[in-house]
């Protein structure tokens, strides 16, 4: 009896053993399903698996230091120099900068590496623009707004893309009827810009250009007023239709257009005395630092809710 | 004798009545376009020139201008500074919405070449012969050829 009940007892412990080693397998294995296989997330040496095999993060990241290092490494060096200034300035970011960088980390990066540089990026753009704009007054903003108000003109830029033009007669048909154009794109447009109802977001006269050529800058610069469809055409990516709709013209709308252009012409100079001064030593740089690029020209305006 | 004098005399101040607008013009255009290049705007630099301009080198070859705006992006972009002067020689309108002029164009680029942390000063002078077409209230340049050029590199400053 004594011998029966030990050895029951022995098979209660295995049980319990075995149920508690299955519960663990399996609640791994439903946590990896859930995760959906991202070992690299909570294992900071592990940068991705590729099928059941480990990627180390130092693969990683001589890989990133190789290919886009220096670039990388001047870029947070230039960070840091603009919030030495800026700290030297008293210049801090308002309090409705702050309450939009939280709105975009917010939307942004889940780990907090990657988050800590969106938040850095965007301080040192807000705080850059501030020392360059420091000692720039009303009247030189006003003076660039005089001389290119043309150019600086933003057109509200929405587009349809057509494999065919089969399919041509029924769109313009419902535009004509009263369909709404990003009713329109949703349905028939073949380019990513179909998710925001065809927007590409507001444009200059030369950007419209780069992108549908000099025939259609022509048109639009032609426009008197917005919300206009323009003459289809074939563009590089299929049988385009666009529209144009709010045309923002005024030195009120344009003001931050005009200071833009005065950050860009500053920004290679600030860089260039701002590194000149600076001490600075990398094993990845072994060549002076040259001035930073400067802000694209081609981009579409950024709508934020500081703008 | 008299009378053909007051004649001749006439006309040069009706000349140089018509002249006078047109060269003030002229030279607000030119300040349109090289005050861009000091603000590095290349929408700017490129604001007075008409959708059908053209460009002619020394030798009369019509230039690329994709290729002139790339180069003058990478410029623009990579110079500590610039800056650029115009100055207008002569006009001449040749009908009420056309124009020609000749001008003297000098353009200074602080550049840095990736080998030394001190810029070069790389000066750039042209004659150019301008034409000119008065469009929506504004002239606007159809095309300029150079009629020369010339470059040079100053100390590093």
């Amino acid at each position: 009896v004594r011998k029966a009940g030990r050895f029951s007892k022995a098979v209660v412990v295995l049980w319990f053993g075995a149920g508690v080693v299955a519960g663990l397998v399996g609640g791994l294995m439903l946590s990896r399903l859930l995760r959906g296989h991202r070992p690299a997330v909570d294992n900071p040496t592990i940068v991705a698996t590729v099928n059941g095999e480990n990627l180390p993060m130092s693969d990683f990241l001589g890989q990133l230091k190789l290919t886009a290092g220096a670039r990388t490494l001047r870029a947070l060096i230039e960070h840091h120099l603009i919030a030495q200034q800026a700290r030297q300035k008293g210049i801090r970011l308002s309090e409705q900068e702050e309450k939009a960088l939280a709105d975009l980390l917010d939307g942004g990066p889940a780990d907090a590496e990657r988050r800590v540089a969106a938040d850095r990026t965007f301080r040192s753009q807000v705080l850059l623009r501030r020392l360059l704009l420091e000692n720039v007054d009303e009247a030189q903003v006003r003076e660039v707004y005089d001389l290119y108000a043309k150019q600086l003109r933003l057109y509200e830029t929405f587009v349809i893309v057509l494999n065919t033009s089969a399919e041509l007669p029924d769109v313009l048909g419902n535009l004509e009827e009263g369909s709404s154009f990003p009713d329109m794109a949703k349905t028939y447009s073949t380019v990513s810009s179909k998710q925001n109802g065809g927007r590409l977001g507001l444009l200059t006269l030369s950007q419209i250009e780069e992108r549908f050529g000099a025939p259609t800058r022509l048109a639009v610069a032609g426009l008197r007023k917005g919300n206009q469809v323009l003459p289809t055409f074939d563009g590089p990516q299929g049988v385009t239709v666009v529209k144009i709709g709010e045309i923002r013209s005024s030195y009120a709308q344009l003001r931050r257009e005009a200071e833009d252009v005065l950050v860009r012409s500053k920004t290679p100079e600030f860089f260039y005395n701002l590194l000149s001064a600076a001490q600075i030593s990398s094993p990845l740089i072994d060549k002076p630092i040259q001035v930073i690029d400067p802000l694209p020209a081609t981009e579409p305006r950024v709508e934020s809710p500081t703008n | 004798v008299f009378a053909r004098l007051s004649l001749v005399l006439f006309l040069a101040v009706i000349h140089a009545a018509a002249a006078a607008p047109l060269n003030e013009e002229l030279k607000a255009a030119y300040r349109k376009a090289t005050r861009a290049t000091k603000l590095r705007y290349l929408d700017g630099i490129y604001s007075i020139r008409a959708p059908e301009f053209e460009l002619l080198d020394l030798e009369g070859k019509r230039v690329n201008l994709q290729t002139e705006k790339n180069r003058q992006r990478v410029h623009l972009a990579t110079a500590v500074s610039a800056e650029e002067s115009a100055t207008l020689v002569s006009a001449q309108r040749l009908s009420p919405t056309t124009a020609r002029s000749i001008v003297d164009y000098r353009a200074q680029y602080r550049l840095l070449d990736g080998v030394s942390p001190k810029p070069v000063l790389r000066v750039i002078e042209a004659r150019c012969a301008d034409e000119w077409v008065r469009r929506d209230n504004e002239w606007l340049l159809t095309r300029t050829r150079v009629l020369s050029q010339r470059a040079r590199s100053e100390k590093r400053q």
